[in-house]
């Protein structure tokens, strides 16, 4: 009789699981023979293993069984599976413990039939919760984009599987041998706070893969629009000549329009003079800066970078937004004012060492300036929207500028703590 | 006593513009003094940080080292805005006016293009000018505020604001300073001429008492000029 309400207990958790994961991915299901010979066989397999006490090649054994039963029928990604699978697990198996805790706590003494009853009570409520969670788009898109993350972690899922089954075995163990309740509800929530925290590690590793993913990418089409940029240049130099060629040989009228066309294709180098000198993981923003002032405000810029490119890409989030974001602001105020003065020069210069970034920018400028108001909420310039760019910068802590006027030049250095 | 330093990777350069220097300063009785240096060395860098003479920096913009006559030229400016900068250079640049007018350079010389004349000429007309290197320096809270007395036409006092305020050629500076403390920031050039005004004498052209107003160099009629202040002027 025992053996039957095994067999039959078994059997109705597998399909549970199988249940939970179709809920989970929404995947189609193609059952086979040779699933149904696997999942009898498997079940039979559970109940020797149980019989024996054997706890841990019980457990084991459950969630290869599952697996393979899982990629079978569903006909998934391998990874994609094993990691559903060891979740549903992960959730039943916890679930089992808390169950038979709070059982255990009405109940003297856990008999091992009733036990069966408690696994089976637990996957039908953690597929109910789970059904639930399906019907709830927020949490199941939570979910889809957590697959999404795990398939960028390659070295550390495997880790975090091991370190999952490791874990759980390692938790049954001392919940079937602890000394009384307290120590079992210590385990379940150590277990629970340890998942999480892993969960979170991976989570951080992935958003950083992508994140320097994205940045290669970024790096990919600055280096694709610079490639672009001098052919563009070759064919507007052999342009030119050829049409030095025709203008030879044409009369008067068509030599005055050839020196109109040669006139237009020599103004609009600067982009791809620029972009050279400036470092990269910044061009693309700079440039964007630039653009406005330089096809009709006739500035004067010259960049000198002496930071490697690697530099700025291994910077720190946090690092690369405060120099993007001041650097900004500063190049606001510096073409603002370059634009307005006679002599319309800038000179931008970076360099960098092992700690800071240091940026000096000097510009020729034709404003009135209060000495003593710079730098202050609301004191611009500029009309009376503007005032808070400087301010906002000499607030930030995690930078230093240091602003000086020589004649009619301005002067000004931002250094930036890389750490 | 004046500094020439020569920064040119090339010895046969180094000697030729020495020779240069020496034909244009030998009938002027000139007490002068010429420092070669194939690149930025200590020995360089010792030089830029004495302030005790007048210095003229004759630099090649293409060395042959790490650093470019352009890096040294931003490193003399870092402590030093007085020295007079030439840049020696074997093409020209279109873009040389960014560099020209950001740090001050007096000319762009090409090797090829009438090199010795170009340079004594220019020796010349920095040996000409006056030196004149007093600076008006003020700190605000955020600011530095760093302009040479050439460069200052006069300073006024708003009576809104109560502040000083500080018109040069190009620009105006509102500084909290009042008119007799502004008096100790500025050298003997500049002279009292209103209770709310100093003038810069080396920036005007003509006073007019009578109708209380003074010409600047630049057409500017500033009528804030008191009779009050005329013996202190010397009746000028």
């Amino acid at each position: 009789m025992d053996i039957v309400v095994y067999y039959i207990s078994g059997i109705l958790s597998f399909i549970e699981i199988l249940i939970l994961y179709k809920i989970l991915t929404k995947k189609s299901v193609k059952i086979k023979l040779a699933d149904i010979i696997y999942l009898n066989f498997s079940t039979i397999l559970i109940i020797i293993f149980t019989s024996y006490n054997l706890v841990v090649f019980k457990m084991v054994y459950a969630l290869f069984t599952l697996i393979i039963l899982n990629y079978s029928i569903f006909q998934d990604k391998l990874k994609k599976t094993i990691f559903t699978t060891i979740i549903i697990w992960l959730l039943g198996i916890l679930l089992d413990l808390i169950t038979a805790f709070i059982c255990s706590l009405l109940f003297t003494k856990l008999i091992p039939n009733y036990a069966i009853y408690l696994q089976t009570l637990s996957t039908i409520v953690l597929t109910l919760i789970l059904f639930l969670i399906s019907k709830h788009n927020k949490l199941g898109t939570m979910y889809n984009n957590f697959i999404k993350v795990i398939k960028n972690v390659k070295f550390s899922f495997i880790l975090f599987n091991l370190f999952l089954i490791a874990l759980m075995i390692l938790d049954i163990w001392c919940y079937i041998n602890a000394a009384n309740y307290f120590i079992q509800l210590i385990l379940i929530i150590i277990t629970i706070l340890l998942i999480l925290y892993f969960l979170i590690i991976i989570y951080i590793i992935s958003t950083k893969k992508i994140l320097n993913e994205t940045i290669n990418y970024i790096i990919y089409n600055g280096k694709y629009i610079q490639k672009e940029y001098d052919n563009l240049s070759v064919f507007k130099h052999d342009l030119k000549n050829e049409l030095l060629t025709v203008k030879s040989v044409a009369n008067s009228q068509a030599q005055e329009l050839i020196d109109i066309l040669i006139d237009e294709y020599s103004t609009n180098d600067y982009v791809n003079n620029y972009m050279k000198n400036i470092p990269e993981g910044i061009n693309g923003t700079i440039m964007q800066k630039l653009q406005p002032y330089l096809v009709n405000n006739n500035i004067k810029i010259k960049f000198d970078n002496k930071i490697k490119n690697e530099t700025i890409n291994r910077l720190k989030p946090r690092v690369y937004r405060n120099l993007c974001k001041n650097m900004c602001l500063l190049l606001d105020n510096a073409l603002e004012a370059c634009s307005k003065s006679k002599e319309k020069s800038l000179c931008i210069t970076f360099t960098d060492d092992s700690e800071i970034i240091k940026i000096e920018i000097i510009n020729t400028y034709n404003n009135d300036v209060d000495v003593d108001n710079i730098g202050y909420s609301r004191y611009s310039t500029k009309n009376s929207n503007h005032g808070l760019g400087l301010f906002s910068i000499l607030r930030n802590k995690d930078v230093i500028l240091n602003s000086e006027i020589i004649d009619n030049l301005f002067y000004t250095t931002l250094i930036i703590k890389k750490i | 006593m004046i500094k020439f330093i020569v920064v040119e990777d090339d010895r046969e350069t180094q000697n030729h513009i020495q020779q240069i220097i020496n034909d244009t300063l030998s009938k002027k009785e000139i007490n002068y003094d010429i420092s070669m240096h194939l690149s930025k060395n200590k020995a360089l860098q010792k030089v830029i940080e004495d302030d005790s003479c007048r210095k003229i920096y004759i630099l090649d913009i293409e060395l042959n080292h790490k650093q470019s006559g352009i890096d040294i030229a931003k490193e003399i400016r870092q402590k030093d805005w007085d020295s007079e900068i030439i840049f020696i250079t074997s093409h020209d640049h279109m873009f040389e006016s960014a560099y020209r007018n950001v740090y001050k350079v007096f000319n762009f010389i090409e090797k090829f293009h009438d090199f010795d004349n170009r340079l004594m000429k220019n020796i010349t007309e920095i040996i000409d000018t006056k030196y004149d290197n007093g600076i008006f320096r003020y700190h605000g809270s955020n600011l530095d505020l760093f302009i040479h007395y050439k460069e200052i036409l006069y300073l006024y006092r708003d009576k809104t604001t109560r502040k000083m305020i500080l018109k040069t050629t190009k620009n105006k500076f509102i500084v909290n300073l009042g008119v007799k403390e502004a008096l100790d920031y500025l050298d003997g050039r500049f002279k009292l001429v209103h209770r709310a005004c100093i003038v810069n004498l080396e920036k005007v052209d003509e006073f007019n008492w009578n109708e209380g107003y003074f010409l600047l160099v630049n057409g500017e009629k500033v009528y804030m000029l008191s009779k009050k202040y005329k013996k202190e002027i010397g009746g000028i």
